[in-house]
């Protein structure tokens, strides 16, 4: 079985330049856990999930905090992300943040001709349920544990 | 007076909850646990065995290790392209500036063999992300001077760490070299250190890259990349290369193969806290208290050109680069502080050089101490000079 077979090809994207205030509209409409950012042309160039948006709680921006990725934490006292429910922000925020501040754009995708198994190996590897599926840079489907798992059971003449 | 491994339940221990206690009076925890370090150690109530104390240099070279790898993430393609012009020559103008100044005062004022001199010069290099993240936090510092000083602390760890791998093996190698040949042998046997240690680094990363994919879980993948960590330390110290630029390189080149290498770094992340603070306790303890008394002209002509050099070495940056004149006039004060990665190169010069590492590792522990009192308060003045806070 490949990727191919069993992803889905109708994908909720958001563009770099829409708010955090679509983002979370998007996230509460579609119940999605992974959201991926195109480019005009298709071209994937970051992912959003529920913990990206606790970049909003950090008090500086993602670029700060990307360059502070690498220092190990004992050297920087541990704590560079804020208590959410303590910190303070803005109420404009909402659209003021763009997804382009918040995205991540370390992320893992799979292509239409990879294994279930292979997938499977990778979500379990990067503690993840859904993965974007890619032709060459562009976004083509997203594919999620639950997917794999229904095209496991519709194989084995469960369901 | 205690066992190994009693020793290194303590230190945990009492590490961390001293470093809890201290940090709500708003001192750095790498603070803290240096007190503790020397609370506990052989000068105090001794509760650290003689035999971890004899192997803190081994422990620095694997804390070390990771650190540099970890900071060899920094050279990611992708990401180094972001790095704003201002952080990237601020942060390199004040390393090599802090370096040259500090190796030539401590050589001009005390006439130290030169090797002395050029190490202290690159331990000054570095500052402490930790002390000024705090007070940034503390004062809630938002704004461009801050981003800059940030990112400027985020990436001055890697360059000082680069310029001591290169100061340590030109070190080493003048001090095994003293007969009439000795700057050519120096100079060709530093070359040998860092070129080995580069094409070591690749070697590893590539074959780590070819395994890592038989790696199933991230308990594996965890598994594999203490492991790959371990076997280049082992391997630069066995081939006598920088084990610090191995592990750089080694970091350097995980990072720009796959995107999916992340993972190695994000995992190691979540183990790697224990090891940083067993080392720094340990700074504390192996602290020669009886000697400090004969160390204030060292301590003087340390403490008091790094803080003028800083502020003159990130003005250049700042200049060259075009930033606006407060982070020009300014950022220098904000990088004051000294801690973290400067002990553990002390730590690993004390165990290198027996005759003069100790010197250089009391000098380190004394000024780290001053800074890290005094360097917060000048982040705070530049953070208020900057209109930030």
């Amino acid at each position: 079985m490949r990727v191919g077979d069993v992803m889905q090809k109708d994908v909720i994207t958001v563009k770099r330049s829409a708010t955090l205030k679509a983002l979370i509209e998007i996230f509460r409409k579609y119940n999605f856990h992974t959201i991926p950012i195109v480019e005009e042309d298709g071209r994937i160039v970051g992912i959003s999930n529920f913990e990206t948006l606790l970049k909003v709680f950090q008090p500086y921006g993602s670029e700060i905090s990307r360059l502070l990725r690498p220092v190990p934490k004992l050297l920087l006292d541990d704590d560079i992300e804020e208590d959410i429910v303590l910190s303070e922000i803005s109420s404009d925020i909402g659209r003021l943040l763009l997804v382009d501040d918040l995205m991540e754009t370390s992320f893992v995708t799979v292509e239409e001709s990879d294994s279930i198994l292979k997938t499977r190996s990778l979500m379990r590897m990067q503690k993840i349920k859904q993965l974007p599926v890619v032709r060459g840079d562009k976004l083509v489907g997203i594919i999620s544990l639950f997917d794999i798992i229904m095209a496991v059971f519709r194989d084995k003449g469960v369901i | 007076m205690t066992n190994n491994i009693l020793s290194i339940g303590i230190i945990l221990i009492f590490g961390l909850l001293a470093g809890k206690l201290i940090h709500k009076l708003k001192v750095p925890a790498i603070t803290a646990y240096l007190l503790i370090g020397i609370a506990i150690g052989p000068f105090a109530v001794n509760l650290v065995s003689k035999n971890i104390l004899d192997n803190a240099g081994l422990i620095s070279n694997i804390a070390l290790g990771f650190i540099a790898f970890s900071l060899g993430q920094h050279f990611s393609f992708t990401q180094f392209k972001k790095i704003g012009k201002s952080v990237l020559y601020i942060s390199l103008t004040k390393v090599f500036v802090i370096w040259i100044a500090v190796t030539a005062a401590v050589w001009f004022f005390l006439k130290p063999p030169f090797y002395v001199a050029l190490l202290l010069g690159a331990i000054a290099s570095p500052a402490a992300p930790a002390a000024i993240m705090m007070v940034i936090r503390e004062y809630k510092a938002k704004g461009t001077f801050t981003d800059t000083l940030i990112g400027v602390v985020a990436i001055d760890d890697a360059w000082g760490l680069m310029l001591f791998a290169f100061c340590f093996s030109v070190a080493k190698n003048i001090y095994y070299h003293t007969a009439g040949s000795a700057i050519i042998a120096s100079i060709t046997g530093a070359l040998f250190e860092i070129s080995g240690a580069l094409i070591l680094g690749g070697i590893v990363a590539w074959v780590f890259s070819r395994l890592s994919r038989y790696a199933s879980s991230q308990t594996e993948l965890l598994i594999y990349a203490i492991g790959f960590v371990m076997l280049n330390t082992g391997l630069a110290l066995f081939f006598n290369v920088s084990l610090l630029l191995a592990n750089m390189m080694l970091g350097a080149v995980l990072v720009n193969m796959h995107r999916e290498n992340y993972m190695v770094f994000e995992t190691i992340r979540s183990i790697d806290s224990p090891l940083y603070l067993l080392f720094f306790v340990l700074a504390g303890a192996s602290l020669h208290l009886g000697k400090l008394g004969h160390m204030g002209l060292i301590v003087a002509v340390y403490t008091l050109t790094r803080l003028p050099a800083a502020i003159l070495g990130a003005a250049v940056g700042g200049f060259l680069a075009k930033a606006s004149s407060r982070i020009t006039k300014y950022i220098g004060w904000g990088l004051a502080p000294q801690a973290g990665v400067a002990l553990g190169m002390a730590l690993v010069v004390k165990s290198t050089f027996p005759e003069t590492g100790n010197f250089i590792f009391d000098t380190i522990v004394v000024t780290t101490i001053i800074y890290e009192l005094i360097g917060p308060l000048c982040t705070k003045f530049a953070l208020s000079k900057a209109g930030e806070i």
